[in-house]
């Protein structure tokens, strides 16, 4: 079960709605009690036996928050820490990056010594492994800096870990911001409620509408490679990934959202209009918010960050985003994407600094920053590429097509590759850059719908329902971020 | 929350509802309706018509006779020709539809009964009397999804139970899954309506050509339903050469041979009897068809290997109210009747429409 499966919306989100705001209405221990088991429920049907990993998870760092707090010594709280790391990492390192290891050191050693090849595990990636432990990782941490004391009862901690709706795929929730919540019974009001629905089906029909409709272009585009020389259908391609993987996402997020409003839980925005960015820095406070403020709080910030000299920051910046790529998955694509992404913070830091671009911004401020948009977005979406592509030589030249190089530009030669429905997501996409530039003007069209008297609220979310339901494609996609 | 904001929230998800229910019925309906049966999306436009022809025909306070069947009857009768030499008064219309078989034309049954007329036609050939086969699989859920997403809880019957488990999810039995099916064909309709409005680009068939089926609200419906437009001969043997000529009789012809038809108790069967069952049950005739094939085809059938087909239509004879009207060992059917070895041309179906017409008008005495 997950957020696209029926079952979710006809028998799992009413349990949940009805148990927690109507049968333990006020009943804190046993609101709790209930999201901790129906949390466990969901990530069983979710992920079977993996869930035998979010519990190892979870009582680990349950006793390193506890032994870190009982103990004054610091050598004794520093191994406490390092064990709870250690294990977590360790988890994350076996389940989703051995394989990439052992293939890694098979080619190595291929080319180097001819050593005979390790037999990879193919072991299964666990749904939301990436989420669950950076989310516990920084209880524990936070517990060590003295941020904050570690929770009171297990079954708060467990259920902080294991909350159904951040759980497969974030956003990535810090303790003190769950905790907050769930110190007095939850309930949710009117306002909150309709929020919630508003959530739920702006993000299904961001997924089905838009997103899984433009990965049909992107799949035909990027399968077979026949047509990687033409521009115009690069950049089509690159395009409707952006599209695809933004909607995605920030579809999920929105559901997750959506659903925990229900219940009067409150997450952390993921997502603020990214395409909007008019610096590479501006991007990722935009872009999956969630982890970069955590990959900031406890990786960058740690690494020295802005305030030890350009070599530290240096330093600091390509290894957090070097990381950063590496946590989306076990793959070199990644890697590099997060070391482009690193190499234009750092150039947009110097530009920044420099007196042309500073004079040109006392200039013509409108233009530098229409400008700027240009420049990032052009970026941003060549990183995509990055993303999507994950055959080297494919990779290579598309993003040699992307900039011009040793490429052509023939908008019939692209749009005859197309796949047979053409018109549609073309349509959608145009749509979506229109609502997109909107959204971000009147301050988030969900938050605008949500507003409505419920007459309106019915007209436009009825509507939003018929479209998500009349223009779903026959396959259904999973969400890309699953995969993470 | 109190009862008030309960009652707010109810209200928005009822308006919400409500407007998803009307809105995308109405959506689809608007978007897809003509095109659908217009060649846009679906190459077998034909497939789309059999519902709208027996609402049709059950509006038609006329005598009427039915056709059905696959291919074989499809470019065998004439409803037109068939009215026309009948002592009595009587519309023959023909919803035949090609590849078509008892396990598929069942699910049209409680319409036919609807329309209440006076004969059906039910075709029985040596190719059809078996199990589905898993390359016809593809094409069962094309004809199961669109006969079933266009049907309402009224259809349903006896047919439910036969339906091969395996192939249940290919059947509309709901609101809800019949809208399921409508949507799948939802986003090439869009695409369509954006074609001809963007690239004023049109995919559907030509007027008046094989494959075009008029509107439901035009004046030649009625015509279609009887006579529907047929290939052209020159498509068929007429349009060979003497070596393409050669070239299938030394191949093709050879196929008719190698049907083996069940003779009993396969799901064709089962079908059948299903369907006649019904029908008599109802007081309505039934005649059994088996077309005619080419003398040359039929020269490939070694004896007795159709013994399944004459097996069953010798039980069916013995039920009160079935007649048969078997044409497959019947002599005095030449080259120049057929388009191909087993479909016939125009000639054909003069000739096949002066054979049934007498056989249906005793059953109209």
């Amino acid at each position: 079960m997950n957020f696209i499966t029926p079952e979710y919306y006809t028998m799992f989100l009413p349990i949940v709605v009805i148990l927690i705001l109507f049968i333990a209405k006020g009943k804190r221990n046993a609101q709790v009690m209930i999201m901790l088991t129906l949390s466990y429920v969901f990530f069983w049907l979710a992920s079977g036996w993996h869930i035998l990993l979010l519990l190892i998870s979870t009582l680990v760092d349950w006793t390193a928050g506890k032994k870190i707090e009982q103990s004054e010594d610091n050598s004794i709280r520093k191994k406490w820490l390092i064990s709870s790391l250690s294990i977590n990492l360790g988890l994350l390192a076996i389940f989703k990056y051995l394989d990439f290891f052992i293939e890694t050191w098979n080619l190595t050693s291929l080319r180097v010594t001819g050593a005979p090849e390790i037999e990879t595990l193919g072991l299964l990636l666990p749904v939301g492994i990436s989420f669950y432990t950076f989310q516990t990782m920084s209880y524990t941490i936070d517990i060590y800096r003295k941020k904050h004391k570690p929770y009171e009862r297990f079954v708060d901690f467990a259920c902080y870990a294991a909350f159904f709706p951040q759980l497969v795929a974030g956003p990535i929730v810090r303790s003190q911001h769950f905790l907050e919540q769930i110190q007095k019974p939850v309930s949710s009001n009117p306002q909150q409620f309709r929020l919630g629905l508003t959530l739920i089906i702006y993000g299904l029909a961001k997924k089905f509408i838009v997103a899984d409709n433009v990965a049909v272009h992107v799949d035909t585009i990027f399968s077979d490679g026949t047509h990687l020389q033409n521009t115009a259908l690069i950049w089509w391609g690159a395009l409707c990934f952006g599209i695809q993987i933004y909607c995605d996402f920030s579809a999920y997020t929105d559901i997750a959202l959506g659903s925990a409003h229900l219940i009067g839980i409150d997450l952390p925005e993921n997502f603020r209009a990214p395409y909007a960015a008019t610096s590479p820095q501006d991007f990722w406070r935009r872009w999956h918010i969630s982890l970069s403020t955590w990959l900031r709080d406890y990786l960058y910030i740690p690494l020295g960050g802005s305030r030890g000299g350009t070599r530290v920051l240096v330093v600091a910046l390509m290894g957090t985003m070097l990381l950063g790529g590496l946590w989306h998955g076990a793959s070199w694509n990644f890697v590099l994407w997060g070391a482009v992404h690193g190499l234009l913070l750092l150039i947009h830091r110097s530009l920044t600094k420099s007196n042309i671009i500073k004079s040109g911004f006392e200039r013509a401020p409108i233009t530098m920053l229409i400008s700027g948009w240009i420049i990032t977005q052009y970026l941003i979406f060549m990183t995509w590429l990055i993303f999507r592509v994950e055959d080297t030589s494919m990779l290579i030249r598309s993003l040699k097509t992307f900039i011009g190089f040793d490429s052509h530009w023939d908008l019939r030669e692209g749009y005859d590759a197309l796949p047979e429905i053409k018109l549609l997501p073309i349509s959608i996409v145009a749509i979506f850059i229109l609502m997109h530039g909107v959204s971000g003007k009147i301050g988030g069209l969900k938050m605008w719908i949500s507003k409505q008297n419920p007459l309106m609220w019915g007209i436009i979310c009825g509507t939003l329902l018929s479209f998500t339901f009349l223009l779903r494609p026959a396959e259904t996609v999973d969400f890309i971020y699953f995969r993470f | 929350m109190s009862k008030e904001s309960i009652g707010s929230i109810f209200v928005s998800v009822f308006i919400g509802l409500i407007v998803w229910s009307l809105l995308s019925t109405s959506l689809s309906s608007l978007a897809m309706d003509s095109i659908m049966r217009d060649g846009s999306i679906i190459n077998g436009t034909r497939y789309t018509i059999t519902n709208d022809a027996l609402s049709t025909i059950s509006e038609d306070d006329s005598v009427s006779v039915i056709g059905t069947g696959s291919s074989q009857v499809f470019k065998a009768l004439d409803g037109k020709c068939v009215s026309g030499n009948l002592n009595n008064s009587a519309l023959v219309y023909n919803i035949a539809q090609p590849s078509s078989r008892a396990y598929t034309d069942m699910l049209h049954i409680p319409r036919i009964v609807a329309a209440n007329p006076e004969i059906v036609l039910i075709e029985i050939a040596p190719n059809l009397l078996g199990n589905t086969s898993k390359s016809s699989e593809e094409y069962i859920e094309m004809r199961f999804k669109l006969d079933t997403m266009n049907q309402d809880n009224s259809d349903l019957g006896g047919w439910v139970d036969i339906i091969d488990p395996e192939h249940r999810s290919w059947v509309a039995l709901d609101e809800i899954e019949r809208m399921n099916f409508r949507q799948e064909y939802f986003p090439e309709a869009i695409e369509e309506r954006l074609s001809r409005l963007i690239l004023e680009e049109n995919n559907a068939k030509e007027d008046g050509t094989y494959g075009w089926i008029p509107q439901t609200s035009s004046a030649t419906w009625v015509d279609y339903l009887q006579t529907p437009i047929f290939p052209g001969d020159k498509y068929g043997f007429d349009g060979k050469s003497i070596a393409e000529r050669e070239s299938y009789n030394d191949t093709l012809m050879k196929k008719t041979g190698n049907y083996n038809p069940s003779y009993r108790n396969s799901q064709a069967h089962t079908a059948l009897d299903y369907q006649i069952s019904t029908l008599l049950e109802n007081n309505i005739q039934v005649i059994l068809v088996s077309p005619p094939h080419h003398p040359k085809a039929l020269s490939y059938v070694i004896e007795g290997k159709w013994d399944g087909l004459n097996e069953t239509l010798n039980k069916y004879e013995l039920w009160p109210g079935v007649t048969i009207f078997d044409q497959t060992w019947e002599s005095g059917w030449t080259d120049d009747h057929f388009y191909d070895r087993n479909h016939l041309d125009d000639e054909g179906r003069i000739e096949f429409c002066k054979r049934l017409a007498p056989v249906v008008d005793i059953l109209l005495n």
